[in-house]
């Protein structure tokens, strides 16, 4: 694993905003960042993708283990909605995606430091402006990403599901059109599903209304199938959240990913897989971790609020934060480099570098492409 | 992990919706929370067809979540305030009589916490 000094192309902007990413560069700040590259060995990328993988499983179980046990509420989900969530679970909802950020420096095993699991982005830049950065940079070497085609294949699948339940569906979309990053990640996937020959339809989360009996769009039809990029966590405490229970809606993600998009899903992960090699220890108690270690909210995003916390320093736990063993990022050249490993259908479908000048990462931590050989 | 390098990398990433102008993309105004829309009901399609172009009338049971009874036709959904409608908004009915009943339909129930935060991570 190596960053390599670019020279980006001439006209690099022109290039990602004819794919669609118009917010490459934020308050004058680069966020898509092609003066410098990741480099990985094919062997590297084996350990991730088998790590990916692994820690899906690991998820997957974990969600079953606290949905037969019934014990939501160190989840911090309100306690309605707890059969609905199981129920969505026994009905094995489909997902789509996700995205695990992954402490990785080339050497030691994957450490999982969180998992994005209900609305993941950085989606349109790893799936296809580094694809289309590749072809032209690097075009003798490969790249981790079939994140396009594993997509398209997935709505394939949800689309035949659905034709079985509501023949003749239509998926909406729906998203905080407001925040550009948000509509083009909505856009990006409205694309896909497209592809995979779903009739769509985009919508701002506000439009949504509610006739009584079911969810409805602008022309007053009832939304059948949704993909929403909008966390549940807020869906639950806002004024429709209660009609959630009464409708037969399916979406994207399912009712039961709402498990896993919580940070408290790690001390459950750790309790189970106790020294796992691609866990980190984590607990909703600091002193229950030695050494330095990170303070996280359970709802957090973006690395809001996520607080480093010294060896010997002492805090007042609170309910609603994790703790988590400290996993220094790696770092290249004074960048701090994170690994978003990405999970579309149970599958490792390619990954995504975020770095950044400080240890932890954030929303304006610069996208930059990567190749292996 | 063996046989898996061929299936890396999609072989062919072609986009047919991205990259238009916002201007070309659904409208995404934010309603506000609590937006209530109407729509009236009618004994028969003659008496919808007072108030709106014969094919914004519509036969059907009411399937209202609130309102004032059922009827066998129905007009389209409009905006309760006319402070809230939008350009496109069919109105309450051209012939100004009062309907004998309605069915009503709630907007912007989601969304409150993404207009004061931002939404993903």
């Amino acid at each position: 694993m190596q960053r390599e000094i670019l020279a980006p192309r001439p006209d690099w902007p022109a290039k990602v905003e004819a794919l669609g990413l118009d917010f490459h560069t934020s308050d004058g700040e680069p966020y898509w960042w092609e003066a410098a590259c990741y480099a990985f060995s094919t062997a590297e990328i084996d350990v991730i993708e088998e790590a990916t993988e692994t820690l899906h499983a690991m998820c997957l179980d974990a969600v079953g283990r606290l949905v037969a046990s019934g014990d939501l509420a160190r989840l911090d989900i309100p306690r309605a909605y707890w059969p609905w969530i199981a129920e969505s679970w026994r009905r094995r909802d489909p997902d789509v995606y996700g995205r695990f950020d992954l402490a990785y420096d080339g050497v030691s095993p994957p450490k999982l430091l969180e998992y994005n699991a209900d609305t993941p982005t950085a989606l349109l830049e790893a799936a296809v402006v580094q694809w289309y950065w590749l072809g032209e940079v690097k075009p003798g070497c490969d790249q981790f990403n079939s994140l396009h085609e594993k997509l398209i294949d997935r709505w394939k699948e949800l689309r035949q599901r659905a034709a079985r339940v509501r023949p003749g569906s239509r998926l909406h979309l729906s998203g905080v059109f407001a925040e550009l990053e948000d509509r083009r990640t909505v856009e990006y996937m409205q694309d896909v599903a497209n592809q995979a020959g779903w009739p769509t339809t985009l919508l701002d989360v506000s439009q949504i209304g509610w006739n009584g009996h079911a969810f409805t769009d602008l022309s007053e039809s009832p939304i059948g199938f949704l993909f929403k990029l909008y966390p549940w966590e807020w869906m639950l405490r806002e004024k429709f959240g209660e009609h959630l229970l009464d409708d037969l809606i399916g979406i994207v993600e399912p009712p039961w990913k709402m498990v896993l998009s919580n940070k408290a899903i790690l001390p459950v992960l750790w309790e189970m897989f106790p020294d796992h090699p691609n866990l980190l220890p984590a607990a909703r108690e600091r002193e229950a971790i030695d050494g330095p270690c990170v303070e996280k909210p359970n709802y957090g995003r973006e690395g809001a609020d996520v607080v480093l916390i010294g060896e010997r320093e002492i805090v007042v736990n609170r309910s609603d934060r994790i703790y988590q063993a400290l996993a220094p990022l790696p770092v290249f050249d004074g960048w701090h480099a994170l690994v978003g490993s990405w999970i579309v259908g149970g599958k490792a479908a390619g990954m995504g570098m975020r770095e950044d000048r400080e240890p932890i990462t954030r929303n304006t931590s610069r996208f930059v492409p990567h190749y292996f050989v | 992990m063996n046989g898996v390098s061929d299936s890396r990398r999609s072989n062919i990433v072609m986009l047919s919706l991205i990259g238009l102008p916002i201007a070309t993309i659904a409208a995404a105004n934010m309603i506000p929370a609590g937006t209530q829309m109407r729509r009236n009901n009618y004994q028969d399609r003659a008496a919808c067809e007072r108030d709106y172009p014969p094919q914004q009338c519509e036969s059907g049971s009411s399937s209202g979540g609130g309102g004032t009874g059922g009827g066998s036709y129905h007009g389209p959904y409009y905006s309760a305030s006319r402070s809230t409608a939008t350009a496109g908004d069919p109105g309450p009915g051209r012939s100004g009589v009062t309907p004998a009943s309605y069915e009503t339909s709630t907007r912007g129930g989601f969304g409150s916490f993404g207009r004061a935060v931002r939404a993903v991570g």
